[in-house]
């Protein structure tokens, strides 16, 4: 089969076989991506194409004797740099695509020292397009996360301040997505002064390693991320949980028992068989707990105790309300529910329930993700707040009031909160 | 109802530097930008200053942007102070939901542009530049399509390309969206942010165009930059600190919401590229709005566009290189969706060569 060469980058541009000029992004269409073209379907190959003085591009020549040649660009419209060893190795990598077989894996993390947008844009279509081992994710400018990571550590101690200001940006997601984002929300958050932006970072940063690919990161990367976590659940009693599973599941330390569990719609069915009227489990352990109670009827209760927070006087803001996020996956795909259980103080702890119908067939409980504040819920559908409001238990529902009044007008928990009283 | 108290201008009192202010005894003619050499991200370092009778150069000199005006001579008006008094409208009363309207469209729920918009709205007012929504959201918004049509945002205004960049960036650190791409086009000056995995734009933001360079130029006037657009419905700005719609060419209004939706092409250039795209674009809104069918849309007008091919060079086609026609052919797939039996339609009601044109884009088409 004849290997098929395409832009990596979403951007090309022309080369002058007269003047060397490179030409409009795309042909002036740089909205298109330019790997979607047909006008690459068939018919190039890889090249290092020379660029300025004893520099090269990653490019691509016609086969044809036209001497079309095209340059790869990066997100300013400047070619990438590759000279021919780098080209070499990306040709060897598309005769195979996407496949990455061990001698091809060996091949890529040879191109650790290559232009970023390079590494970047090879990890990114062989991602999306096929199913690359680990272990070329090494290529990736990982130190950027270390780096970063030890600068919002020293900003988190006691008396500390941020360190170097490292700005990461996408280069990450072609392995982990969700992470670098949280991270760098935090870290303008502390490098602000803005503890209200520094909490967002905060809780979102903790939720995304319980779903981050670890396999991915190197092990460097993931020791310091763990350290990470822990110094968020010694900050804040709320992330205590959440905290202790990213440690786990970053260092493959033993595991801590999850708010994680299995569902089935029939239970009212098997229950009726053995005669039995409600199943009762308790996930998470003191003081971190959901009980769930699931009935013949198919519905099922939760309830949520978690530690009552300390006032806090670090550098990440009081949150304005609790709420567990809670996630409700079916098996087999279909859509996911979520809900948040608003969380008010009883005696040394905060508690809320909700009572909820399963949906039909198998589903996994889901609630280890960071409690999170009314601000978190800022960009969240009314609608959707609306339908935790409303499985709210009475007390529970009252939280989300009271809370609700402390809110700008046209917030969503505010939103649903009117919606639900205009509704009694 | 909306919190804005009539009268006063919530901006800060910093005054960037624009084109017609006087810097060290010369009038800046506007600003370009170069790319970061060989970093991979862009700031107000990239940023050029150009002034009046520097249009022979080549290459932009090697002359930074002063961030404020504090050593110039403010002699430019801060736009949209360029524009006669009855090209800036309120928004309410061109129809009053229209603030609603425009306010409920950068805070919908769910739409990607949500978490960051009205941030980088501050930001950019932080600094004293002025931003304004433009192009299709405008155009769309005033003609009354559904908000969940509108897929991403249009914006201009008078931050030169490397600062609003930068400002972009600490804006998407600040809302978790870091993850996102910064681009810019060095060809156009467009500066664009997309979704990780996705070729799909959040937004994308354009200073205010001037020409008369041999490299694209941004410069201050409302006024210069519509003449830089393709038809007067898509030079409509809005100003969403003040609730005003900007009609830089006096009308792009009339044009969009009168009793049949007018074709009046912007664009005084010769470059035939130039021109080619404006005619694809006429088939992209033309086959949009009527190909649907919607009882709601308004007839078309197209007798200004049909005056206008008229005057374009019989061999239009003839005078694109192979490049041309690739990027054209590649937008005009993107982005015309409409039967091929109505493209062909639209093409015959046509004067050559805009029927030749689209003619040719129609065989790549879908």
């Amino acid at each position: 089969m004849t290997p098929v060469h395409r832009p990596l980058s979403a951007w090309i541009a022309r080369v002058s076989p007269n003047t060397g000029e490179v030409g409009l992004v795309n042909d002036g269409d740089d909205r298109a991506d330019a790997r979607e073209m047909d006008y690459f379907a068939q018919g190039w190959h890889r090249a290092a194409v020379p660029w300025g003085e004893d520099s090269y591009a990653l490019g691509l020549v016609r086969n044809d004797d036209t001497t079309e040649t095209m340059v790869e660009l990066d997100d300013f419209g400047a070619p990438i740099a590759a000279g021919a060893s780098a080209a070499a190795i990306v040709d060897q990598v598309e005769r195979r695509w996407p496949v990455v077989d061990g001698p091809t894996a060996e091949m890529i993390t040879h191109l650790d020292q290559e232009a970023l947008p390079l590494r970047y844009w090879l990890l990114e279509r062989l991602g999306a397009e096929g199913e690359p081992p680990d272990e070329v994710f090494s290529i990736l400018p990982w130190d950027m996360l270390d780096r970063a990571v030890e600068a919002v550590g020293a900003g988190l101690d006691p008396g500390g301040r941020v360190g170097e200001l490292v700005e990461i940006r996408h280069w990450l997601t072609p392995a982990v997505r969700g992470l670098t984002g949280p991270l760098e929300q935090l870290d303008y958050g502390l490098r602000a002064g803005d503890p209200d932006i520094a909490r967002l970072g905060a809780t979102a940063l903790l939720t995304s390693m319980l779903d981050v690919p670890v396999s991915r990161i190197p092990e460097r990367s993931r020791v310091r991320l763990s350290r990470l976590a822990a110094a968020l659940g010694r900050i804040d009693p709320l992330y205590r949980h959440t905290s202790r599973i990213a440690v786990a599941l970053l260092t493959n330390q033993s595991p801590v028992p999850r708010i994680r569990t299995e569902l089935h719609s029939s239970f009212e069915a098997a229950a009726a068989s053995e005669n039995r009227r409600e199943r009762i489990e308790i996930l998470g352990d003191e003081p971190h707990q959901v009980r769930l109670v699931e009935t013949r009827a198919g519905r099922l209760r939760l309830t949520a105790r978690v530690p009552k927070p300390r006032r806090l006087t670090g550098p990440l803001a009081e949150r304005m309300g609790a709420f567990l996020p809670v996630r409700l996956v079916r098996r087999g795909g279909g859509p996911e529910t979520r809900l948040w259980i608003a969380l008010s103080a009883e005696a040394d702890q905060l508690a809320g329930a909700v009572t909820i119908t399963l949906p039909r067939g198998r589903s996994e409980l889901r609630a280890d993700d960071a409690p999170v504040g009314a601000k978190d819920l800022s960009s969240t559908d009314a609608n959707l707040l609306l339908a935790s409001l409303q499985a709210s238990t009475a007390t529970t529902a009252q939280r989300w009031l009271d809370i609700s009044r402390e809110l700008p007008h046209d917030h969503p928990v505010r939103l649903a909160a009117n919606t639900f009283e205009e509704s009694l | 109802m909306l919190g804005i108290e009539p009268g006063r201008r919530r901006v800060s009192p910093v005054r960037p530097l624009l084109a017609g202010d006087l810097f060290t005894g010369r009038r800046v003619a506007g600003f370009t930008w170069v790319g970061p050499r060989g970093a991979v991200e862009s700031t107000h370092l990239d940023d050029r200053l150009l002034f009046d009778g520097e249009e022979h150069l080549s290459t932009p000199p090697d002359r930074p942007v002063p961030q404020t005006a504090d050593a110039a001579v403010p002699a430019a008006p801060v736009p949209p102070d360029d524009l006669p008094a009855d090209r800036v409208l309120a928004a309410s009363s061109v129809e009053a939901s229209l603030p609603l309207r425009f306010d409920a469209l950068l805070d919908l729920p769910g739409a990607p542009w949500q978490p960051v918009i009205r941030p980088l709205f501050a930001a950019v007012h932080a600094t004293g530049h002025r931003v304004w929504l433009a192009g299709g959201a405008v155009r769309d918004v005033v003609a009354g399509v559904p908000l969940r049509d509108i897929r991403d945002l249009d914006l201009s205004g008078t931050v030169a390309p490397g600062r609003f960049t930068d400002i972009t960036y600490q804006t998407l650190r600040a809302t978790r969206m870091s993850e996102f791409h910064a681009t810019v086009n060095p060809s156009s000056l467009v500066c664009a942010v997309t979704g990780p995995k996705s070729s799909s734009r959040l937004f994308e933001y354009r200073g205010l165009v001037r020409g008369g360079f041999r490299f694209p130029v941004v410069g201050s006037r409302i006024a210069d930059d519509s003449r830089h657009r393709d038809f007067a419905f898509n030079a409509l700005l809005y100003d969403i600190q003040d609730h005003k719609l900007l009609d830089p060419s006096g009308t792009g209004l009339a044009d969009l919401l009168g009793e049949n939706r007018r074709f009046t092409p912007l664009r005084a250039v010769t470059d035939p590229e130039v021109c080619a795209a404006v005619v694809a674009r006429a088939a992209k809104f033309a086959l949009r709005w009527c190909d649907g069918q919607s009882e709601d849309q308004p007839p078309l007008d197209l007798e200004p566009l049909r005056s206008w091919i008229s005057t374009l060079p019989a061999d239009l086609c003839q005078r694109l290189t192979r490049a041309q026609w690739t990027g054209l052919r590649s937008r005009y797939q993107r982005t015309v969706d409409a039967s091929p039996q109505h493209q062909h339609e639209f093409a015959a009601s046509l004067p050559e060569p805009g029927r030749g044109l689209i003619e040719s884009l129609i065989g790549g088409a879908r």
